[in-house]
Protein backbone atom coordinates (compact mmCIF):
# COMPACT_ATOMS: atom_id res chain seq x y z
CA UNK A 1 0.00 0.00 0.00
CA UNK A 2 1.02 3.51 -0.75
CA UNK A 3 -0.20 6.92 1.31
CA UNK A 4 -1.54 9.69 -0.38
CA UNK A 5 -2.20 13.00 1.20
CA UNK A 6 -3.95 15.03 -1.00
CA UNK A 7 -4.00 18.78 -0.29
CA UNK A 8 -6.06 20.23 -3.03
CA UNK A 9 -7.62 19.43 -6.37
CA UNK A 10 -9.98 15.67 -7.50
CA UNK A 11 -8.57 13.17 -6.07
CA UNK A 12 -9.45 10.83 -8.62
CA UNK A 13 -8.61 12.95 -11.63
CA UNK A 14 -4.88 13.19 -9.78
CA UNK A 15 -4.90 9.75 -9.70
CA UNK A 16 -5.54 9.24 -13.24
CA UNK A 17 -3.65 11.68 -14.65
CA UNK A 18 -0.44 9.78 -12.26
CA UNK A 19 -1.82 6.26 -13.11
CA UNK A 20 -2.45 5.02 -9.23
CA UNK A 21 -5.36 2.50 -8.12
CA UNK A 22 -7.35 3.45 -5.73
CA UNK A 23 -7.47 0.09 -3.81
CA UNK A 24 -3.27 0.23 -3.48
CA UNK A 25 -3.74 3.68 -1.46
CA UNK A 26 -4.39 4.91 1.79
CA UNK A 27 -5.84 8.34 0.85
CA UNK A 28 -5.85 11.13 3.30
CA UNK A 29 -7.29 14.75 3.02
CA UNK A 30 -5.79 17.96 4.60
CA UNK A 31 -6.15 21.67 4.08
CA UNK A 32 -3.34 23.42 2.32
CA UNK A 33 -2.75 25.07 5.81
CA UNK A 34 -2.00 21.78 7.32
CA UNK A 35 1.21 21.40 6.06
CA UNK A 36 2.47 23.90 8.07
CA UNK A 37 1.25 21.82 11.16
CA UNK A 38 4.31 19.03 11.40
CA UNK A 39 2.57 17.29 14.38
CA UNK A 40 -0.68 16.82 12.09
CA UNK A 41 1.16 15.74 9.10
CA UNK A 42 3.74 13.16 11.47
CA UNK A 43 0.83 11.55 12.79
CA UNK A 44 -0.86 10.71 9.47
CA UNK A 45 2.33 9.44 8.28
CA UNK A 46 3.17 7.76 11.41
CA UNK A 47 -0.29 5.90 11.86
CA UNK A 48 -0.27 4.60 8.25
CA UNK A 49 1.68 2.11 7.23
CA UNK A 50 3.11 1.93 3.44
CA UNK A 51 5.19 2.07 1.03
CA UNK A 52 5.70 5.28 -1.00
CA UNK A 53 4.70 8.77 0.15
CA UNK A 54 2.73 11.12 -2.18
CA UNK A 55 1.31 14.36 -1.66
CA UNK A 56 -1.19 15.48 -4.22
CA UNK A 57 -2.00 19.01 -5.57
CA UNK A 58 -4.33 20.86 -7.98
CA UNK A 59 -1.69 21.94 -9.96
CA UNK A 60 2.38 21.73 -8.72
CA UNK A 61 2.81 25.58 -10.42
CA UNK A 62 0.58 26.98 -7.63
CA UNK A 63 1.25 24.74 -4.61
CA UNK A 64 2.59 26.93 -1.72
CA UNK A 65 5.02 24.99 1.08
CA UNK A 66 6.92 22.80 -1.28
CA UNK A 67 9.96 23.20 1.13
CA UNK A 68 7.73 21.90 3.90
CA UNK A 69 6.54 19.00 1.84
CA UNK A 70 10.13 17.56 0.59
CA UNK A 71 11.24 18.17 4.21
CA UNK A 72 8.63 15.71 5.32
CA UNK A 73 9.85 13.22 3.06
CA UNK A 74 12.97 14.02 4.23
CA UNK A 75 12.22 13.42 8.28
CA UNK A 76 10.27 10.53 7.42
CA UNK A 77 12.85 8.89 5.36
CA UNK A 78 10.40 8.50 2.35
CA UNK A 79 12.82 9.09 -0.07
CA UNK A 80 10.96 7.56 -3.02
CA UNK A 81 8.09 10.42 -2.40
CA UNK A 82 6.57 12.31 -5.00
CA UNK A 83 4.55 15.36 -5.19
CA UNK A 84 1.91 14.82 -7.58
CA UNK A 85 -1.26 16.93 -9.28
CA UNK A 86 -4.21 16.49 -11.65
CA UNK A 87 -1.70 17.27 -14.74
CA UNK A 88 0.25 14.47 -14.50
CA UNK A 89 3.06 16.78 -13.24
CA UNK A 90 5.48 15.06 -10.72
CA UNK A 91 8.60 16.53 -8.46
CA UNK A 92 10.59 13.61 -6.89
CA UNK A 93 12.39 13.94 -3.40
CA UNK A 94 15.83 13.98 -4.50
CA UNK A 95 18.59 14.15 -1.17
CA UNK A 96 20.84 15.85 -3.15
CA UNK A 97 18.88 18.19 -4.76
CA UNK A 98 17.13 19.05 -1.33
CA UNK A 99 20.62 19.60 0.56
CA UNK A 100 22.42 21.69 -2.45
CA UNK A 101 19.60 23.53 -4.00
CA UNK A 102 15.81 23.35 -1.65
CA UNK A 103 17.88 24.30 1.99
CA UNK A 104 19.78 27.50 0.19
CA UNK A 105 17.05 28.68 -2.00
CA UNK A 106 14.86 28.30 1.11
CA UNK A 107 17.52 30.22 3.13
CA UNK A 108 17.44 32.79 0.55
CA UNK A 109 13.41 33.11 0.95
CA UNK A 110 13.96 33.78 4.24
CA UNK A 111 16.69 36.32 3.59
CA UNK A 112 14.22 37.99 0.63
CA UNK A 113 11.63 37.44 3.02
CA UNK A 114 13.19 39.15 6.15
CA UNK A 115 14.03 42.96 3.74
CA UNK A 116 10.37 43.08 2.26
CA UNK A 117 9.02 43.02 6.23
CA UNK A 118 11.65 45.67 7.40
CA UNK A 119 10.76 47.56 4.17
CA UNK A 120 6.86 47.11 4.03
CA UNK A 121 6.99 48.04 7.95
CA UNK A 122 8.62 51.10 7.66
CA UNK A 123 6.58 52.15 4.48
CA UNK A 124 2.90 51.62 5.49
CA UNK A 125 3.74 53.18 8.84
CA UNK A 126 5.51 56.19 6.16
CA UNK A 127 2.54 56.26 4.06
CA UNK A 128 -0.39 56.29 6.88
CA UNK A 129 1.83 59.00 9.08
CA UNK A 130 1.93 61.18 5.78
CA UNK A 131 -1.73 60.70 4.71
CA UNK A 132 -2.80 61.53 8.08
CA UNK A 133 -0.69 64.64 8.43
CA UNK A 134 -2.33 66.06 5.25
CA UNK A 135 -5.79 65.52 6.64
CA UNK B 1 -33.14 64.19 -26.51
CA UNK B 2 -31.23 61.82 -24.40
CA UNK B 3 -27.49 62.25 -24.20
CA UNK B 4 -25.98 59.34 -25.54
CA UNK B 5 -24.03 57.01 -23.37
CA UNK B 6 -20.15 56.48 -23.80
CA UNK B 7 -19.40 53.05 -23.28
CA UNK B 8 -17.56 52.02 -20.65
CA UNK B 9 -14.72 49.88 -19.81
CA UNK B 10 -14.38 48.20 -16.67
CA UNK B 11 -11.00 47.06 -14.50
CA UNK B 12 -11.89 43.41 -12.62
CA UNK B 13 -8.91 42.97 -9.95
CA UNK B 14 -8.42 39.51 -8.39
CA UNK B 15 -4.82 40.11 -6.54
CA UNK B 16 -4.95 37.72 -3.70
CA UNK B 17 -3.34 34.18 -3.98
CA UNK B 18 -5.91 31.26 -4.67
CA UNK B 19 -3.47 28.54 -6.50
CA UNK B 20 -4.94 26.72 -9.12
CA UNK B 21 -9.03 27.18 -7.23
CA UNK B 22 -11.36 27.65 -10.65
CA UNK B 23 -14.28 26.82 -8.81
CA UNK B 24 -16.54 27.62 -5.47
CA UNK B 25 -17.59 31.11 -4.28
CA UNK B 26 -15.41 33.43 -5.36
CA UNK B 27 -15.06 32.04 -8.69
CA UNK B 28 -18.49 31.80 -9.19
CA UNK B 29 -18.65 35.70 -8.41
CA UNK B 30 -16.01 36.84 -10.45
CA UNK B 31 -17.68 34.87 -13.60
CA UNK B 32 -21.53 36.20 -12.30
CA UNK B 33 -19.73 39.83 -12.31
CA UNK B 34 -18.12 39.74 -15.32
CA UNK B 35 -20.98 38.28 -17.02
CA UNK B 36 -23.15 41.28 -15.71
CA UNK B 37 -20.94 44.09 -16.73
CA UNK B 38 -20.64 42.62 -20.33
CA UNK B 39 -24.54 42.30 -20.45
CA UNK B 40 -24.87 45.64 -19.01
CA UNK B 41 -23.18 46.56 -22.17
CA UNK B 42 -19.55 47.65 -20.25
CA UNK B 43 -15.64 46.25 -21.90
CA UNK B 44 -14.48 44.06 -19.57
CA UNK B 45 -10.03 43.81 -18.31
CA UNK B 46 -9.76 41.11 -15.75
CA UNK B 47 -6.30 41.38 -14.05
CA UNK B 48 -5.54 38.21 -11.89
CA UNK B 49 -3.19 36.22 -10.22
CA UNK B 50 -4.63 33.34 -11.15
CA UNK B 51 -6.15 31.35 -13.68
CA UNK B 52 -9.79 32.04 -14.22
CA UNK B 53 -12.93 30.91 -16.17
CA UNK B 54 -14.53 33.52 -17.62
CA UNK B 55 -17.10 34.60 -20.33
CA UNK B 56 -14.84 34.52 -23.72
CA UNK B 57 -15.45 38.12 -24.51
CA UNK B 58 -12.82 39.33 -21.31
CA UNK B 59 -9.53 40.69 -21.97
CA UNK B 60 -7.83 38.25 -19.38
CA UNK B 61 -4.33 39.37 -18.24
CA UNK B 62 -2.35 36.99 -15.48
CA UNK B 63 0.29 38.37 -13.26
CA UNK B 64 1.17 35.34 -11.25
CA UNK B 65 2.75 35.75 -7.49
CA UNK B 66 6.57 35.36 -6.72
CA UNK B 67 8.05 32.20 -7.29
CA UNK B 68 10.53 32.23 -4.66
CA UNK B 69 8.34 33.32 -1.49
CA UNK B 70 5.98 30.71 -2.08
CA UNK B 71 6.87 28.64 1.52
CA UNK B 72 6.16 32.24 3.45
CA UNK B 73 2.55 32.97 2.42
CA UNK B 74 2.24 36.78 4.22
CA UNK B 75 5.31 37.38 3.09
CA UNK B 76 4.32 36.32 -0.27
CA UNK B 77 1.40 39.27 -0.68
CA UNK B 78 4.00 42.30 0.20
CA UNK B 79 5.78 42.59 -2.97
CA UNK B 80 2.98 41.74 -4.80
CA UNK B 81 1.29 45.09 -4.68
CA UNK B 82 4.14 46.16 -6.45
CA UNK B 83 4.71 43.74 -8.90
CA UNK B 84 0.93 43.39 -10.41
CA UNK B 85 0.70 46.89 -9.73
CA UNK B 86 3.47 48.04 -12.49
CA UNK B 87 1.65 45.85 -14.74
CA UNK B 88 -1.70 47.29 -14.08
CA UNK B 89 0.10 50.52 -14.53
CA UNK B 90 0.59 49.94 -18.34
CA UNK B 91 -2.58 48.11 -18.66
CA UNK B 92 -4.46 51.47 -17.42
CA UNK B 93 -1.98 53.60 -19.94
CA UNK B 94 -2.78 50.94 -23.08
CA UNK B 95 -6.82 50.12 -22.31
CA UNK B 96 -8.11 53.23 -20.30
CA UNK B 97 -10.55 51.90 -18.48
CA UNK B 98 -13.56 53.93 -16.91
CA UNK B 99 -13.34 52.27 -12.79
CA UNK B 100 -11.30 49.65 -11.21
CA UNK B 101 -13.06 46.97 -9.49
CA UNK B 102 -11.43 45.15 -6.63
CA UNK B 103 -11.86 42.47 -4.27
CA UNK B 104 -10.63 43.43 -1.23
CA UNK B 105 -8.16 40.73 0.62
CA UNK B 106 -5.25 40.98 2.87
CA UNK B 107 -1.78 42.58 2.64
CA UNK B 108 -3.09 44.42 -0.15
CA UNK B 109 -2.92 48.50 -0.91
CA UNK B 110 -3.67 48.49 -4.24
CA UNK B 111 -5.91 51.74 -4.15
CA UNK B 112 -3.44 53.83 -2.51
CA UNK B 113 -0.94 52.68 -5.23
CA UNK B 114 -3.38 53.62 -8.34
CA UNK B 115 -4.69 56.78 -6.35
CA UNK B 116 -0.88 57.64 -6.61
CA UNK B 117 -0.82 58.06 -9.89
CA UNK B 118 -4.40 57.93 -11.83
CA UNK B 119 -7.69 59.82 -11.30
CA UNK B 120 -9.43 56.91 -11.83
CA UNK B 121 -12.54 55.96 -9.57
CA UNK B 122 -11.27 53.02 -7.51
CA UNK B 123 -14.54 50.44 -6.38
CA UNK B 124 -14.30 47.55 -3.87
CA UNK B 125 -16.05 44.62 -3.19
CA UNK B 126 -15.39 44.31 0.53
CA UNK B 127 -16.81 40.74 2.35
CA UNK B 128 -15.23 41.18 5.69
CA UNK B 129 -12.60 43.32 7.23
CA UNK B 130 -9.89 41.51 7.03
CA UNK B 131 -7.72 42.59 9.98
CA UNK B 132 -11.08 41.50 12.04
CA UNK B 133 -11.85 37.91 10.57
CA UNK B 134 -7.77 37.12 11.11
CA UNK B 135 -7.96 38.17 14.37
CA UNK B 136 -11.11 36.43 15.05
CA UNK B 137 -10.49 33.50 13.40
CA UNK B 138 -7.27 33.07 11.62
CA UNK B 139 -3.84 33.42 12.53
CA UNK B 140 -1.49 36.28 11.32
CA UNK B 141 2.04 37.15 11.96
CA UNK B 142 2.44 39.85 10.04
CA UNK B 143 -0.57 41.75 12.42
CA UNK B 144 0.61 45.29 11.86
CA UNK B 145 1.60 45.29 8.29
CA UNK B 146 -1.47 44.41 7.45
CA UNK B 147 -3.29 46.32 9.69
CA UNK B 148 -1.85 49.21 8.24
CA UNK B 149 -1.76 47.66 4.28
CA UNK B 150 -5.87 47.66 5.18
CA UNK B 151 -6.09 50.84 6.42
CA UNK B 152 -4.32 52.33 3.02
CA UNK B 153 -6.60 50.43 0.86
CA UNK B 154 -9.95 51.30 2.46
CA UNK B 155 -9.18 55.17 2.99
CA UNK B 156 -7.82 55.07 -0.65
CA UNK B 157 -10.68 53.70 -2.29
CA UNK B 158 -13.47 55.81 -3.62
CA UNK B 159 -16.26 53.49 -2.85
CA UNK B 160 -16.83 49.75 -0.98
CA UNK B 161 -19.62 47.64 -1.76
CA UNK B 162 -20.68 45.14 0.88
CA UNK B 163 -22.73 42.33 0.83
CA UNK B 164 -24.53 42.72 3.92
CA UNK B 165 -25.04 45.46 6.75
CA UNK B 166 -23.44 43.36 9.31
CA UNK B 167 -20.65 44.36 7.32
CA UNK B 168 -21.01 47.88 6.35
CA UNK B 169 -21.54 48.28 10.55
CA UNK B 170 -18.17 46.23 10.66
CA UNK B 171 -16.01 48.80 8.38
CA UNK B 172 -18.79 51.63 10.06
CA UNK B 173 -16.72 50.33 13.56
CA UNK B 174 -13.31 50.37 11.50
CA UNK B 175 -13.05 54.09 10.32
CA UNK B 176 -14.56 54.09 7.35
CA UNK B 177 -16.87 57.01 6.08
CA UNK B 178 -20.51 55.47 5.77
CA UNK B 179 -21.24 57.26 2.86
CA UNK B 180 -18.52 55.50 0.65
CA UNK B 181 -20.26 51.87 1.67
CA UNK B 182 -22.93 50.63 -0.09
CA UNK B 183 -24.71 47.22 0.48
CA UNK B 184 -24.89 45.42 -2.66
CA UNK B 185 -26.08 41.57 -2.12
CA UNK B 186 -24.82 38.61 -3.56
CA UNK B 187 -27.40 37.71 -6.80
CA UNK B 188 -27.28 35.17 -9.34
CA UNK B 189 -27.46 34.75 -13.18
CA UNK B 190 -31.30 34.13 -13.67
CA UNK B 191 -31.17 32.41 -17.32
CA UNK B 192 -28.67 29.95 -15.49
CA UNK B 193 -30.26 28.97 -12.85
CA UNK B 194 -33.81 28.75 -13.89
CA UNK B 195 -36.60 26.78 -13.12
CA UNK B 196 -37.11 25.32 -17.16
CA UNK B 197 -34.18 23.37 -16.52
CA UNK B 198 -34.40 20.30 -15.63
CA UNK B 199 -31.93 17.24 -15.72
CA UNK B 200 -33.13 14.02 -16.14
CA UNK B 201 -30.02 12.36 -17.46
CA UNK B 202 -28.02 13.22 -14.30
CA UNK B 203 -31.07 12.09 -12.24
CA UNK B 204 -31.10 8.53 -13.68
CA UNK B 205 -26.92 8.89 -13.85
CA UNK B 206 -27.26 9.48 -10.19
CA UNK B 207 -29.25 6.69 -9.35
CA UNK B 208 -32.27 8.63 -8.39
CA UNK B 209 -34.87 8.37 -10.22
CA UNK B 210 -37.70 7.80 -7.50
CA UNK B 211 -36.29 9.70 -4.95
CA UNK B 212 -37.92 12.47 -3.29
CA UNK B 213 -34.89 14.76 -3.43
CA UNK B 214 -33.73 17.24 -0.53
CA UNK B 215 -30.69 19.24 -2.08
CA UNK B 216 -27.47 21.32 -0.65
CA UNK B 217 -24.94 22.76 -2.90
CA UNK B 218 -21.78 24.56 -1.32
CA UNK B 219 -19.22 24.30 0.50
CA UNK B 220 -19.19 21.98 3.63
CA UNK B 221 -17.69 24.82 6.61
CA UNK B 222 -19.32 26.11 9.78
CA UNK B 223 -21.42 28.74 9.10
CA UNK B 224 -23.27 26.49 5.78
CA UNK B 225 -24.98 24.39 8.10
CA UNK B 226 -24.45 21.18 6.73
CA UNK B 227 -24.18 19.22 9.93
CA UNK B 228 -28.01 20.68 11.07
CA UNK B 229 -28.84 18.92 7.05
CA UNK B 230 -27.31 15.67 8.48
CA UNK B 231 -28.70 15.53 11.91
CA UNK B 232 -32.06 16.22 10.33
CA UNK B 233 -32.28 13.11 8.22
CA UNK B 234 -33.19 11.08 11.18
CA UNK B 235 -35.78 12.98 12.00
CA UNK B 236 -37.25 12.64 8.32
CA UNK B 237 -36.57 9.53 6.85
CA UNK B 238 -39.62 7.19 8.77
CA UNK B 239 -42.31 10.40 7.36
CA UNK B 240 -41.32 10.94 3.59
CA UNK B 241 -40.66 7.60 1.41
CA UNK B 242 -37.69 7.35 -0.63
CA UNK B 243 -36.16 10.59 0.95
CA UNK B 244 -32.74 11.33 -0.59
CA UNK B 245 -30.39 13.98 0.53
CA UNK B 246 -28.20 15.26 -2.14
CA UNK B 247 -25.39 17.42 -0.94
CA UNK B 248 -23.53 18.88 -3.46
CA UNK B 249 -19.46 20.53 -2.40
CA UNK B 250 -17.10 19.29 -0.28
CA UNK B 251 -14.69 21.09 2.68
CA UNK B 252 -13.26 20.98 5.89
CA UNK B 253 -16.95 19.71 7.50
CA UNK B 254 -17.16 16.35 5.24
CA UNK B 255 -15.88 14.24 8.11
CA UNK B 256 -18.18 15.25 10.57
CA UNK B 257 -21.23 15.16 8.47
CA UNK B 258 -20.19 11.14 7.57
CA UNK B 259 -19.48 11.08 11.26
CA UNK B 260 -23.20 11.92 12.32
CA UNK B 261 -24.42 9.66 9.21
CA UNK B 262 -22.63 6.81 10.93
CA UNK B 263 -23.69 7.83 13.79
CA UNK B 264 -27.77 7.82 12.92
CA UNK B 265 -26.84 4.78 10.70
CA UNK B 266 -28.63 7.22 7.77
CA UNK B 267 -25.84 6.89 5.37
CA UNK B 268 -28.53 5.47 2.71
CA UNK B 269 -30.51 8.32 3.26
CA UNK B 270 -27.44 10.51 1.65
CA UNK B 271 -25.47 10.57 -1.50
CA UNK B 272 -22.67 13.41 -1.47
CA UNK B 273 -21.49 14.44 -4.83
CA UNK B 274 -18.26 16.08 -3.98
CA UNK B 275 -16.83 19.31 -5.86
CA UNK B 276 -18.90 19.66 -8.84
CA UNK B 277 -17.77 21.90 -11.98
CA UNK B 278 -19.48 25.50 -11.51
CA UNK B 279 -21.51 25.05 -14.82
CA UNK B 280 -22.86 21.78 -13.42
CA UNK B 281 -23.93 23.47 -10.80
CA UNK B 282 -28.22 24.17 -12.20
CA UNK B 283 -28.03 20.92 -13.24
CA UNK B 284 -28.10 19.32 -9.78
CA UNK B 285 -30.09 22.16 -7.98
CA UNK B 286 -32.65 21.03 -10.95
CA UNK B 287 -33.11 17.18 -10.00
CA UNK B 288 -34.06 18.22 -6.64
CA UNK B 289 -37.85 18.83 -5.13
CA UNK B 290 -36.62 20.81 -2.04
CA UNK B 291 -33.53 22.86 -1.07
CA UNK B 292 -32.02 23.50 1.99
CA UNK B 293 -29.89 26.60 3.70
CA UNK B 294 -29.85 26.00 6.91
CA UNK B 295 -27.16 28.88 7.87
CA UNK B 296 -25.89 29.36 11.28
CA UNK B 297 -23.97 31.85 13.64
CA UNK B 298 -20.33 31.91 13.44
CA UNK B 299 -18.50 29.37 15.94
CA UNK B 300 -17.71 32.34 18.03
CA UNK B 301 -21.28 33.88 18.47
CA UNK B 302 -20.49 36.69 15.96
CA UNK B 303 -23.00 38.03 14.13
CA UNK B 304 -24.20 35.85 10.65
CA UNK B 305 -22.49 38.69 8.12
CA UNK B 306 -22.28 36.57 5.14
CA UNK B 307 -24.28 36.93 1.86
CA UNK B 308 -24.57 33.29 0.56
CA UNK B 309 -25.05 32.83 -3.14
CA UNK B 310 -26.90 29.75 -2.62
CA UNK B 311 -29.41 31.12 -1.66
CA UNK B 312 -30.30 33.56 -4.89
CA UNK B 313 -29.28 30.46 -6.57
CA UNK B 314 -32.11 28.32 -4.93
CA UNK B 315 -34.86 31.25 -5.05
CA UNK B 316 -33.96 31.46 -8.88
CA UNK B 317 -34.50 27.54 -9.43
CA UNK B 318 -38.05 28.55 -8.54
CA UNK B 319 -37.74 25.46 -6.05
CA UNK B 320 -39.57 25.57 -2.63
CA UNK B 321 -36.86 26.43 0.33
CA UNK B 322 -36.08 25.58 4.01
CA UNK B 323 -34.09 27.89 5.42
CA UNK B 324 -32.69 29.10 9.50
CA UNK B 325 -33.90 32.22 9.89
CA UNK B 326 -30.49 33.75 10.50
CA UNK B 327 -28.61 37.49 9.16
CA UNK B 328 -29.86 37.94 5.28
CA UNK B 329 -31.74 35.19 4.98
CA UNK B 330 -33.85 36.65 7.32
CA UNK B 331 -34.07 39.75 5.71
CA UNK B 332 -34.58 38.38 1.95
CA UNK B 333 -36.74 35.41 2.87
CA UNK B 334 -40.70 35.76 3.89
CA UNK B 335 -41.89 32.57 6.18
CA UNK B 336 -44.83 31.08 4.00
CA UNK B 337 -44.09 33.61 1.45
CA UNK B 338 -40.88 32.69 -0.15
CA UNK B 339 -39.51 30.04 1.90
CA UNK B 340 -40.30 28.24 5.28
CA UNK B 341 -37.39 29.66 7.80
CA UNK B 342 -36.75 27.92 11.20
CA UNK B 343 -34.71 28.47 14.37
CA UNK B 344 -31.10 28.39 13.24
CA UNK B 345 -29.11 25.23 14.62
CA UNK B 346 -32.37 23.08 14.95
CA UNK B 347 -32.35 20.00 12.98
CA UNK B 348 -35.51 18.93 14.17
CA UNK B 349 -37.40 22.56 13.18
CA UNK B 350 -35.40 21.78 9.52
CA UNK B 351 -36.71 18.64 8.91
CA UNK B 352 -40.58 19.81 10.26
CA UNK B 353 -40.21 21.81 7.55
CA UNK B 354 -38.79 19.76 4.77
CA UNK B 355 -41.89 16.91 5.64
CA UNK B 356 -44.75 20.14 5.74
CA UNK B 357 -43.27 20.93 2.38
CA UNK B 358 -43.54 17.32 1.42
CA UNK B 359 -47.11 17.22 2.47
CA UNK B 360 -48.18 20.63 1.03
CA UNK B 361 -47.78 20.93 -2.61
CA UNK B 362 -49.93 24.55 -2.84
CA UNK B 363 -47.55 25.65 -0.60
CA UNK B 364 -44.37 24.04 -2.90
CA UNK B 365 -45.97 25.90 -5.73
CA UNK B 366 -46.61 29.17 -4.32
CA UNK B 367 -42.88 29.73 -2.27
CA UNK B 368 -41.41 28.60 -5.68
CA UNK B 369 -42.63 31.00 -7.85
CA UNK B 370 -42.70 33.71 -5.27
CA UNK B 371 -39.22 33.21 -4.76
CA UNK B 372 -38.51 32.74 -8.59
CA UNK B 373 -40.26 36.36 -9.20
CA UNK B 374 -37.86 38.48 -6.30
CA UNK B 375 -34.91 37.08 -7.71
CA UNK B 376 -35.89 38.29 -11.20
CA UNK B 377 -37.19 41.86 -9.35
CA UNK B 378 -34.14 42.34 -7.37
CA UNK B 379 -31.66 39.55 -7.24
CA UNK B 380 -29.78 39.76 -11.07
CA UNK B 381 -26.35 40.05 -11.15
CA UNK B 382 -27.29 42.58 -13.64
CA UNK B 383 -28.51 44.69 -11.16
CA UNK B 384 -25.45 44.48 -8.86
CA UNK B 385 -23.30 46.00 -12.14
CA UNK B 386 -25.86 48.67 -12.76
CA UNK B 387 -25.41 49.69 -9.08
CA UNK B 388 -21.49 50.01 -9.57
CA UNK B 389 -21.66 51.58 -12.78
CA UNK B 390 -24.41 54.31 -11.07
CA UNK B 391 -22.23 54.92 -8.85
CA UNK B 392 -19.63 55.38 -11.50
CA UNK B 393 -21.43 58.36 -12.71
CA UNK B 394 -22.28 59.51 -9.42
CA UNK B 395 -18.82 59.58 -8.62
CA UNK B 396 -17.96 61.59 -11.62
CA UNK B 397 -20.97 63.92 -11.76
CA UNK B 398 -22.86 62.51 -14.48
CA UNK B 399 -25.88 62.02 -12.34
CA UNK B 400 -28.37 62.33 -15.35
CA UNK B 401 -27.24 59.23 -16.85
CA UNK B 402 -28.04 56.84 -13.43
CA UNK B 403 -30.62 54.53 -13.86
CA UNK B 404 -32.89 53.37 -11.70
CA UNK B 405 -32.55 49.99 -9.55
CA UNK B 406 -33.97 48.47 -6.53
CA UNK B 407 -31.67 49.37 -3.87
CA UNK B 408 -31.31 46.91 -1.19
CA UNK B 409 -32.30 48.21 2.69
CA UNK B 410 -28.56 49.98 3.91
Amino acid sequence: MDLLVVISGKTNKILESNKLLKQNLLINLIDEKDLAKPKMIFQIIKLNDFENLYFGTEDIGFQRFQFLIFLYFLLTFNFKGKLIDENGSYREFNFIKFVFYQIPLFLLELIVSSYYVIFYSIKTSYLLWKNLKRN
Amino acid sequence: MEKPKKKLKVLIWRAEYYGALTAGGFATYYMSMSNAFLKNGLDVIFVSSGNMILPKDVDFHLIKHNKLLKNLPEVLNLPYNHKAYKKVKTIIKNEKPDFIYLQHHDFQYLSYLVKSDFDIPFFMHVDGVQSWVKKNWGKLYLNKIHYKMEKLQLQFSDHIFVPSLEIKMNLIEYGVNSNKISVDPSSVDPELFSPELYDLDLKNELGLMNHFICGFAGTFGHWHGVDTIAESIKYVKDKIPNVKFLLVGDGLFRAKVEEILKRDQTQEYCFITGMVPLSKVPNYLSICDILLTPCKSNEDNSAFFNSPIKLYEYMAMGKPIVASKIGQQAIVLKHNFTALLHKENDSEAHANAIVELYNNKDLVKKIGENARQEVEEKYDWKINAKRIVNQFYKLTDQNDLIEKVEEFPQ
